[in-house]
């Protein structure tokens, strides 16, 4: 048996990068911090991508899988909307989310058509993308509902009859009012989170931890409100 | 077709090679665990579902599989855990008032498949001490974990202890609700440092306590963190020293014995957190996104079962340790017996070979009528008036 100390020198780290928004304004992040990759991500056609670090790797991925990829261990680190990791479910048990990186800034909201008749508590046709998020926040609202999962155009349901409501990410609010639809309830604000594997914290923690703060260092840096 | 071939989500099952190397574990195991004066208790796989849920929370309760007893009409669960049945025989059966070791290799069965891909029949194997509430029974329980991984030959471990008084005695003194002391905790088990401050703040948590628990989440690494812990700590509510103190205790009693192997820590770490009462343990091995072995204190279970005892032990999955395996069992010599001889005396001969060979601990398979048995390595000839066993061409 090893010491701790010498066993703890490295195979490579993979880190789970979402595809889209969040990857634009993470990768300047990353790069500050030294974390670069070899080729030009997002238009990479390439999805396992080496870094300039010969010890770390990059996946890229849609924003749900982050939290799968991590909680499995296959990736150590994983950066993704803290709107996927309130759907992760059970997955949660295996991570930690150590940094808010501040960027990819949003908000959950529950919007409702502007025309609607204000409400008694009959039960309520929910369209939404996060069936988890949306069933909880039902539970919690001590409201019976019937949760419509749709993979996009998520405003469209309530305007063709499909839905009474959404739950929905909203930025500017401009998606909403365009589709004649107001926010009602906020569910959560949503920014680009930092997560790692537990265990892989706790096997790799010098290199890991090491990592985890110059991010979050970089990320206070460029103006984390 | 009926798809009758289907197994449940979860329910995986063992093939040769792997069945054996799960069994053969799980002897060594066992036989080391009897070597420490443990002795095997083997509980049943169904409980009165009142049973199982002694000191469990809401967790262990949505890992239970109920069923209806159609004797009693009562509910009946699949244990999810067999620790707590463990508990309930030392309290309730052996009526020891010194020490009891106990020790126990069994399945389970999680009501959910866990989503860190590990099936839901795990096969549970584990170690207790019932009846010391000194912390010399925790280091002999992390002594003997450490033994059963290095059995195991497993990829390079590591165990890491925490304690539940350090986060129970810090949130005890805040008149909070139970949801509200519960998000504090999921905050603090993912440390999330803007989930907790957040929190820190709806509750509003005086910045003396909420200070000390936005420190929680970087309170881990090896045994410097319980120094650096003791000074930021240094005012924190009354236990929260102590729970440290014990920690430094336990891991100066394990250094001594086990020189070379050093323990971590972690403050915010709480595997457990509803059954556990103290110090806790969590083994982690290289290459593998979970745990591998938990533990910890869980003094005053028995209490429920007729008698308050101390308790500390761990448990593992045998069909994890045996993927992390390392090392190869014994295997048997596979040697081929032809069905019948051509004469009397040789077929007597053959048959007193056949039972010499396997009374020797070979493996000896009959070729069965128009059969090939091409894996076979050996087989018995009758060379010189003797059966022999020589390897096949």
């Amino acid at each position: 048996m090893l010491p701790l100390s010498e066993w703890l020198v490295d195979p490579v780290l993979t880190i789970a990068l979402n595809k889209g928004r969040i990857l634009k304004s993470v990768l300047p992040l990353l790069a500050k911090a030294g974390i670069e990759p070899l080729e030009n991500l997002p238009d990479s056609r390439q999805l396992l991508i080496p870094a300039t670090d010969p010890n770390i790797r990059m996946i890229v991925m849609r924003s749900q899988d982050v939290p799968v990829f991590v909680a499995r261990g296959v990736a150590e680190i994983g950066i993704t909307g803290k709107d996927s990791l309130l759907e992760a479910g059970a997955h949660v048990l295996h991570f930690y989310e150590p940094v808010d990186l501040g960027l990819a800034r949003c908000r959950l909201v529950r919007a409702v058509p502007a025309n609607a008749p204000a409400g008694n508590h009959a039960p309520v046709r929910v369209a939404t993308k996060y069936e988890r998020t949306a069933k909880r926040f039902y539970l919690e609202a001590g409201r019976q509902a019937e949760i419509i999962k749709l993979h996009g155009a998520i405003e469209i349901a309530p305007l063709v009859g499909l839905a009474d409501e959404i739950i929905d990410i909203a930025d500017t609010g401009n998606t909403l009012k365009a589709n004649g639809l107001i926010e009602k309830d906020l569910i959560a604000e949503i920014s680009a989170r930092l997560i790692v594997n537990k265990a892989a914290l706790k096997r790799r923690f010098k290199r890991i931890s090491g990592l985890v703060e110059a991010i979050e260092q970089e990320a206070e840096a460029s103006g984390k409100a | 077709m009926k798809q009758y071939w289907q197994l449940p989500d979860g329910a995986e099952e063992l093939l040769p090679p792997e069945a054996a190397r799960v069994e053969h574990l799980r002897y060594r195991l066992i036989d080391l665990f009897e070597c420490w004066g443990y002795e095997l208790v083997s509980p049943p796989l169904i409980e009165f579902m009142d049973s199982l849920m002694v000191g469990g929370g809401d967790d262990l309760r949505l890992s239970t599989l109920e069923v209806t007893d159609q004797v009693s009409g009562r509910t009946l669960g699949l244990r999810a855990d067999i620790s707590p049945q463990v508990a309930r025989i030392d309290a309730n059966k052996l009526l020891s008032e010194g020490v009891q070791r106990l020790c126990y290799a069994g399945s389970a069965l999680l009501a959910k498949p866990p989503p860190s891909g590990a099936g839901r029949c795990p096969l549970k194997i584990g170690a207790e001490i019932y009846g010391c509430a000194h912390l010399e029974a925790d280091v002999e329980i992390l002594l003997l974990l450490t033994e059963a991984l290095r059995l195991t030959q497993a990829p390079p471990f590591h165990i890491e202890l925490g304690h539940v008084q350090v986060f129970r005695r810090l949130v005890a003194s805040l008149g909070l609700a139970a949801e509200e002391i519960a998000a504090l905790f999921s905050a603090l088990q993912a440390k999330s440092a803007s989930e907790l401050e957040a929190l820190i703040s709806a509750y509003k948590v005086p910045a003396a306590i909420g200070n000390l628990l936005m420190a929680l989440p970087r309170l881990m690494g090896d045994q410097g963190v319980l120094a650096r812990a003791k000074t930021m700590l240094a005012n924190a509510p009354e236990g929260v020293l102590s729970a440290i103190d014990e920690l430094d205790q336990i891991a100066q009693g394990y250094a001594h014995r086990s020189p070379g192997f050093s323990l971590s820590f972690d403050l915010a770490e709480m595997q457990g957190y509803a059954y556990h009462g103290g110090v806790i343990y969590t083994a982690y091995a290289d290459d593998l996104g979970q745990p591998i072995a938990f533990g910890g204190r869980y003094d005053g279970l028995g209490s429920a079962f007729g008698r308050s005892r101390a308790a500390t032990g761990f448990d593992s999955d045998l069909k994890n340790l045996a993927r992390l395996c390392g090392g190869e069992w014994p295997q048997k010599r596979r040697i081929l017996a032809p069905w019948a001889a051509a004469s009397d005396s040789a077929s007597r001969q053959l048959e007193d070979k056949i039972a010499e060979l396997r009374g020797r601990g070979d493996s000896v398979i009959f070729q069965l009528p128009a059969t090939r048995a091409d894996d076979i390595p050996f087989e018995l000839q009758w060379r010189d008036d003797a059966w022999q066993v020589c390897p096949r061409s």
